[in-house]
């Protein structure tokens, strides 16, 4: 799965919220048995619904709107589209007026998803794209080594110059070219730093 | 102007590039949420452990402070407004630790370990943690070898010993520092390294310490850390640890070692500053609740190991600076209880020409007499009572009644004897020269000399026994050790010592 992973800005409360909808959704969506296909339908409502039409997001977090006529929006929009778990769960969402925690709700439910089915979830930078062989070779060798299921989001970051970056948690394997040539002048300007101080006279030209 | 051969240089970086194996980095990170005044609370770092080291991208370095269930809490140990929000901040898998060593003597670097004097990087070889847990109860033994300070009134009443904490308190501008630096210039050829912590100073006033020890050539075995009013809290809350630090290579190597902490009021502000920045409950005064810890856990660092240990010391001399003469505040009242006596400075004796303006009264070495001279304890053992009493009387002397002839010349003892304890600045006097200054006082050969030329007598007197009496001098000095040295009158240097001051007497004429 290619996806951009979302670099906005952390609020930790909603963070929290997050997690407090996330457990909810989850365990209504485990007890129905279709928790994969709940997450996938929040997926494509916020990043091709939502994305596409501006209005409903404003309309939908807008205090202004009363949560009756949210509900009937939503009925309207997605009633037999979508699963029934995740209409319900977006009717509550707009009755504590927490449509603002959207993203948060959902980054805590791929999280907890990923928890409840043992997968980690792994950050793959590289300077260019990789192929799909690539990334499906990476994935399957992570796999052998870290014993669970991998989920894998791929990010390009052309300042890496070459080499991966790989992010596991909040462990950072980093065998990137920029990352080696940052290291290689430290110790190079300390290095030869420390011979110059040491022996002056090796460097110095004479008069 | 060196000249550089580049082509050696080339070929040295060209043999480090070929050499060079770079090996996969592997680190814990997290991202920056906000910063600013110093603290930076970050996102992630999840195995991050309290007070573990970090890095900024600028390669500024910070510590854990605060390990919250959401974020952490770093201290930014250095200018923070390059840090971003967003930034990806590594943990470093350490503690915090400064170089020490002697490579540290003679140098004024940060709390640190960087150099501040432009005399090149410290070419340390060892490096200690800042934070340590002070030496257990069998580590350590009694205080019991002096610590000189050159002061004869504290030398006299309030000594201190290697291994004490003795507090210098007193309101500003009543010469805490000055009896400090003092102790300092004292400490020369004694083989006791100096050490001067400089917290939240100005950075004008740490140049005329520096200038001043340089003067006097005590930058030869002093190290002056320094973190000015202007540099961030929280190097002014590591700069005592750092500083103690460096102290303790030193004391566990069984050698000496003599540490200032300038003041230890300002490290409290500091502290209290972080504590408020990161949400931690303000408590009396708005300082934090673990504001003696802060303290305690610094002073305990200093101490006397025992014997199977080296028998190393480190004494340290913690200035509090009170506002209004209120000792009884949260913070004196903390660090007086933690150290083992203070000597107290009033503004009114200061104002009324006492230098050092020492409060005999309440100043108090818990130490005692277990870490003084034993000749000076013989001399001056009953010298406090005698000042105790006098300032009863001078009180009231001032009624301008009539007073009998031993009330008379208790009183006129009294002057003579304050007058002798007033010292000039940046004279520290020798242990020996004390001894035989404040026999001749306590022991009555003044009272023929007008008061105002006390001062003159004195420096005639130790002049005229270094001189001419130089015989006399060396006895004291090697029998200064001696249980009854100066202690009765049929003692043969104490007969020694009288007949030289008779002498001395006789043949003195006040200048004109």
């Amino acid at each position: 799965m290619t996806e951009a992973r979302d670099k906005a800005v952390f609020d930790t409360g909603q963070q929290y919220l997050g997690a407090v909808y996330a457990k909810a959704l989850l365990g209504a969506a485990e007890k129905a048995g279709n928790a994969e296909a709940v997450l996938d339908e929040l997926n494509s409502f916020i990043d091709e619904v939502i994305a596409k039409v501006p209005n409903l997001d404003s309309t939908l977090v807008s205090p202004r709107v009363a949560v009756e006529a949210k509900t009937a929006m939503l009925d309207k929009a997605l009633g037999g589209k979508i699963s029934v778990e995740l209409l319900n769960f977006l009717k509550v969402v707009a009755r504590h007026g927490r449509f603002d925690c959207l993203r948060a709700i959902r980054q805590a439910v791929r999280e907890k998803l990923n928890e409840l089915r043992g997968r980690v979830e792994v950050t793959l930078s590289a300077a260019e794209l990789p192929s799909p062989e690539s990334i499906e070779l990476i994935t399957n060798r992570l796999k052998v080594l870290l014993g669970k299921d991998v989920d894998l989001h791929v990010d390009v970051d052309r300042e890496l110059i070459g080499g991966v970056k790989l992010r596991i948690g909040d462990t950072v394997y980093d065998a990137s070219v920029a990352n080696r040539l940052v290291r290689l002048k430290d110790e190079l300007l300390s290095k030869t730093g420390q011979q110059l101080r040491d022996n002056l006279d090796r460097f110095a030209l004479a008069d | 102007m060196t000249k550089f051969n580049a082509d050696e240089i080339a070929s040295v970086l060209q043999a480090e590039i070929e050499q060079y194996d770079s090996n996969i980095d592997v680190r814990e990170v997290g991202t920056v949420l906000e910063v600013g005044d110093g603290i930076a609370r970050v996102h992630g770092l999840s195995g991050v452990m309290a007070n573990e080291m970090v890095e900024f991208p600028n390669g500024t370095r910070g510590l854990a402070f605060n390990l919250e269930e959401n974020s952490v809490g770093l201290i930014i140990l250095g200018d923070y407004l390059s840090i971003q929000e967003g930034d990806e901040v590594r943990a470093l898998g350490r503690l915090l630790s400064v170089p020490v060593g002697e490579a540290v003597i003679g140098r004024v670097l940060d709390p640190l370990g960087n150099p501040l004097d432009g005399k090149g990087p410290v070419a340390s070889t060892e490096s200690r943690p800042v934070e340590v847990i002070a030496a257990g109860v069998s580590e350590r033994q009694p205080v019991s070898q002096p610590l000189q300070t050159g002061i004869k009134a504290v030398d006299a009443m309030t000594p201190i010993g290697r291994g004490q904490r003795e507090l210098i308190i007193g309101d500003r501008k009543t010469g805490k520092t000055a009896v400090a630096i003092d102790a300092i210039l004292n400490q020369k050829d004694s083989g006791v390294k100096c050490f001067y912590v400089a917290i939240g100073q100005k950075d004008s006033s740490v140049a005329g310490v520096i200038k001043i020890l340089e003067e006097q050539g005590a930058m030869a075995y002093t190290t002056v850390i320094v973190s000015g009013a202007s540099s961030p809290s929280p190097l002014q809350y590591v700069a005592p640890y750092a500083g103690t630090a460096m102290a303790e290579y030193f004391m566990w190597k069984g050698e000496h070692a003599l540490i200032v902490y300038d003041d230890l009021s300002k490290q409290a502000v500091a502290y209290r500053e972080l504590s408020l920045l990161m949400r931690r409950p303000p408590g009396r005064e708005a300082f934090p609740g673990d504001v003696f810890y802060c303290h305690s856990r610094l002073l305990e660092r200093s101490s006397k190991l025992s014997d199977a240990l080296g028998g190393g010391s480190i004494t340290s001399l913690p200035i509090i600076e009170t506002l209004e003469g209120e000792v009884s505040a949260y913070i004196p009242t903390n660090v007086i209880s933690i150290t083992d006596g203070q000597i107290y400075l009033q503004p009114d004796l200061f104002f009324a020409g006492i230098r050092p303006a020492m409060n005999v009264g309440i100043s108090v070495s818990r130490v005692g007499g277990a870490a003084q001279v034993k000749a000076m304890k013989n001399v001056a053992g009953g010298l406090r009572l005698d000042l105790a009493a006098f300032r009863e009387l001078e009180a009231f002397a001032q009624l301008g009644t009539d007073l009998d002839a031993a009330t008379q010349s208790q009183l006129d003892r009294g002057y003579r004897m304050v007058e002798l304890l007033k010292q000039g600045q940046y004279k520290p006097l020798y242990v020996v020269d004390q001894i035989l200054s404040l026999y001749a006082g306590i022991n009555g050969y003044l009272d023929d000399v007008p008061v105002n030329e006390v001062p003159a007598w004195e420096a005639a007197f130790l002049q005229f026994m270094q001189d001419q009496k130089s015989a006399v001098w060396k006895m004291v000095d090697e029998n200064k050790d001696k249980g009854d040295t100066l202690k009765k009158a049929d003692d043969p240097t104490t007969q020694a010592v009288v007949a030289a001051i008779q002498e001395f007497k006789k043949s003195y004429k006040p200048a004109e």
